[in-house]
């Protein structure tokens, strides 16, 4: 085990030389917080820490090299004090789409869920994309960092009030998301997706226009319940509650590296989300060989190449032994 | 002539806590400390539900003014009206900012109680004379509260601010409909809103002693002095109360729950805090700390509200269908009415519902 420390210690160290550090706006007023890879595989985080310069942070990050590197989405005046005395002033409006939350889980449909997110945060909340940034999780999925002003203040009620805006929960069939709903059925009934029998669907194609303006009551109860229970799985947006209420919450730096598989918490661009892919643009590391000694058989799905790996020595291109390391999996040497 | 601020005088005599007043009046400590008997007696008079508004509507002269195209705004204001009038109208609205500052010291010298009892009940007083105001009106009062709002939509943050102490469903944002910010809001909401802000304005300490006494001793028959019934707790908390005691390691949710239906119902820290000691990662501070938290003494000063019936269950931790909405309306109720709640209780399973 201490080979392996040393050995992330070493390729983290030499990552965190050459990367861009990401410096979040208003950067004196975050607090800070890490997991140090010397006390790997523990999990021991150190908080309440707080720079003045942006070398200072990556000369932190240098000397201690973490694993795991976090900020305060909230803005403080003073935020390396105890956590009663940062004199909190506001935060960034963040949401964590991991796909352990979703009925599909793969990364890909966490990214369905992130376009999702930010189609209602541009048409209903009036977000503009400039505000917003969208960040690979390192893991599981996403993060979405909103920086709009006039959403910092939010107290935790408030942040839960667009959280259940989200994911539907109190939704009594009024509003925006009710319209969605109308257009949606509207359509489903217009293309024929209604397991009706042929009079009723004759009927109900009758009155389309009335459905899409609300009139739901013409649809017979049982068909109507079952499409609007359709609707509602189709409208959810995945995001984890307590991540986006929480007003002092730590979030992963973009740009560090995630301790548990190696992978770089990438800042995406927009454009790119569609086409981005965490096996390709993720991987912080080479593919020299290095030689390592799996714990026990394990098998990966490294981004479309599957691996089926024996206990035992092997040697595999960096990118790889570094997250079966991260993971715990393997250890560094034969 | 200039006749500057002339189309807010006659509401700032009837609204003198708008902004514009201490913008436009200012006064000395001891103008302000002179006379502070009128003021106490209005705060009582509040207090009492003897207040009793008889203000006329009046047009905004903005609203119909011939000149609006020279029309250098509200501080600017040429309209053409006699001195003598523009100065009774400037010492009217100045007598009524001066008067409002005097129940702004007496108000902040009561306690958190009686502050939140008058702030609440002159807010509803002034939100049934705002609604007979017109609509140009109504909007300078939104701007000089500064709501982000664009006409009676208001921007979604602001919009949260206000409404999300409002219990009903219909004030909940999931049902509205928003666009690009914005909250649809009907006239008689936007005002709804606007109730609520000048709520929190009316709630505003200044930092000036003074001894208050009121002549009426006020009762506080507020909920949370509810007698303590520990028979009446909703099965959902008796059945966390009894997983506490028997040592059982109870998620974090469920300790809110309890924590915060407790203090609800007038339990003090040191009883709650109790309560706990038989968890098996009992840690004394800590647990003060947090119950002091969910108690409002500690953080933002604000008491947490103990979850509804709708958040126990998505925490898996409802375990009755007792047809109420919230733990506290059932303790209420069955205080109130013997085994009322109780009898249209079932226990889970026993409902189609809960298929």
């Amino acid at each position: 085990m201490e080979l392996t420390r040393h050995y992330l210690i070493r390729r983290f160290r030499e990552y965190y030389h050459k990367a861009k550090i990401y410096e979040p706006i208003e950067f004196r007023m975050r607090e800070w917080a890490f997991v140090p890879l010397k006390n790997f595989p523990d999990f021991v985080m150190v908080r309440h820490v707080s720079f003045s310069e942006m070398e200072e942070l990556r000369e932190f990050l240098i000397s201690n090299v973490p694993a795991h590197v976090y900020f305060s989405s909230a803005y403080y005046l003073k935020p390396s004090a105890e956590m009663d005395e940062k004199g909190w002033t506001g935060a960034d409006l963040i949401f964590d789409i991991d796909y352990d939350h979703l009925p599909t889980k793969s990364l890909e449909s966490a990214k369905r869920e992130v376009f999702k997110l930010l189609r209602i945060l541009e048409k209903d909340f009036g977000i503009d994309e400039k505000e917003i940034e969208v960040c690979f999780s390192g893991n599981r999925g996403y993060h979405v960092h909103v920086y709009d002003e006039r959403f910092r203040e939010l107290g935790n009620m408030e942040r839960r009030e667009i959280v259940d805006y989200l994911t539907l929960r109190g939704f009594k069939l009024k509003g925006t998301q009710f319209d969605r709903v109308c257009k949606i059925i509207h359509r489903y009934v217009r293309d024929g997706k209604v397991n009706v029998d042929e009079k009723t669907g004759e009927i109900l194609r009758s009155s389309l226009n009335e459905i899409r303006k609300g009139r739901l009551d013409l649809i017979p109860p049982e068909v109507r319940e079952e499409l609007i229970e359709r609707c509602l799985k189709k409208l959810v947006v995945h995001v984890d509650p307590p991540v986006t209420a929480d007003v002092k919450r730590l979030i992963r730096l973009p740009n560090s590296l995630h301790g548990k598989t190696g992978f770089r918490v990438v800042l995406i661009d927009l454009n790119d989300l569609e086409s981005f892919n965490p096996y390709v643009d993720a991987v912080a590391f080479g593919d020299e060989s290095v030689k390592v000694r799996l714990l026990k058989k394990v098998r990966v799905n490294f981004g479309g190449e599957r691996y089926i790996l024996e206990r035992g020595r092997h040697s595999l291109p960096e990118y790889l032994a570094v997250f079966l390391m991260c993971r715990g999996v393997a250890l560094y040497g034969h | 002539m200039r006749r500057p601020f002339l189309p807010i005088l006659p509401y700032l005599e009837r609204y003198p806590f708008l902004k514009i007043g201490s913008k436009l009046f200012k006064f000395s400590k001891d103008e302000v400390l002179s006379n502070v008997e009128k003021a106490r007696d209005f705060v009582e008079k509040v207090l009492e539900d003897k207040v009793e508004f008889d203000f006329k509507p009046i047009d905004f002269l903005c609203s119909n003014c011939g000149i609006r195209e020279e029309c250098e705004g509200y501080e600017g204001c040429s309209y053409n009206i006699s001195s003598a009038e523009y100065h009774l109208k400037l010492s009217r609205a100045k007598k009524a900012v001066l008067n409002w500052l005097r129940c702004k010291v007496v108000v902040s010298n009561l306690d958190e109680f009686l502050r939140r009892r008058f702030a609440v009940k002159l807010a509803r007083l002034y939100r049934d004379l705002i609604l007979k105001e017109c609509d140009d009106f109504i909007l300078f009062m939104a701007d000089d509260f500064g709501l982000n709002h664009e006409g009676f939509s208001i921007h979604v943050a602001d919009y949260l601010k206000y409404a999300v102490r409002m219990k009903s469903d219909d004030w909940k944002l999931v049902n509205r409909f928003l666009s690009k910010g914005y909250v649809d809001l009907s006239r008689n909401e936007f005002v709804r809103l606007m109730e609520k802000v000048i709520k929190e304005i009316l709630m505003e300490k200044v930092q000036i002693n003074l001894n208050v006494r009121l002549k009426v001793d006020f009762k506080r028959k507020e909920l949370e002095r509810l007698p303590l019934k520990v028979e009446c707790f909703p099965e959902c908390m008796k059945s966390i109360l009894s997983d506490l005691n028997e040592g059982k390691n109870v998620p974090h949710t469920g300790r809110f729950a309890i924590a915060s239906f407790l203090i609800n119902i007038g339990y003090d820290v040191e009883n709650v805090v109790d309560v706990f000691r038989n968890a098996p990662d009992f840690d004394e501070d800590k647990t003060r700390y947090q119950v002091e938290h969910i108690a409002g003494l500690r953080g933002k000063g604000e008491r947490y509200v103990a979850p509804s019936c709708e958040t126990m269950k998505s925490w898996g931790l409802c375990v009755w269908s007792c047809e109420v909405d919230h733990p506290i309306k059932f303790y209420r109720r069955c205080l109130s009415g013997g085994d009322k709640g109780k009898r249209s209780s079932k226990r889970k399973g026993d409902s189609q519902d809960y298929a």
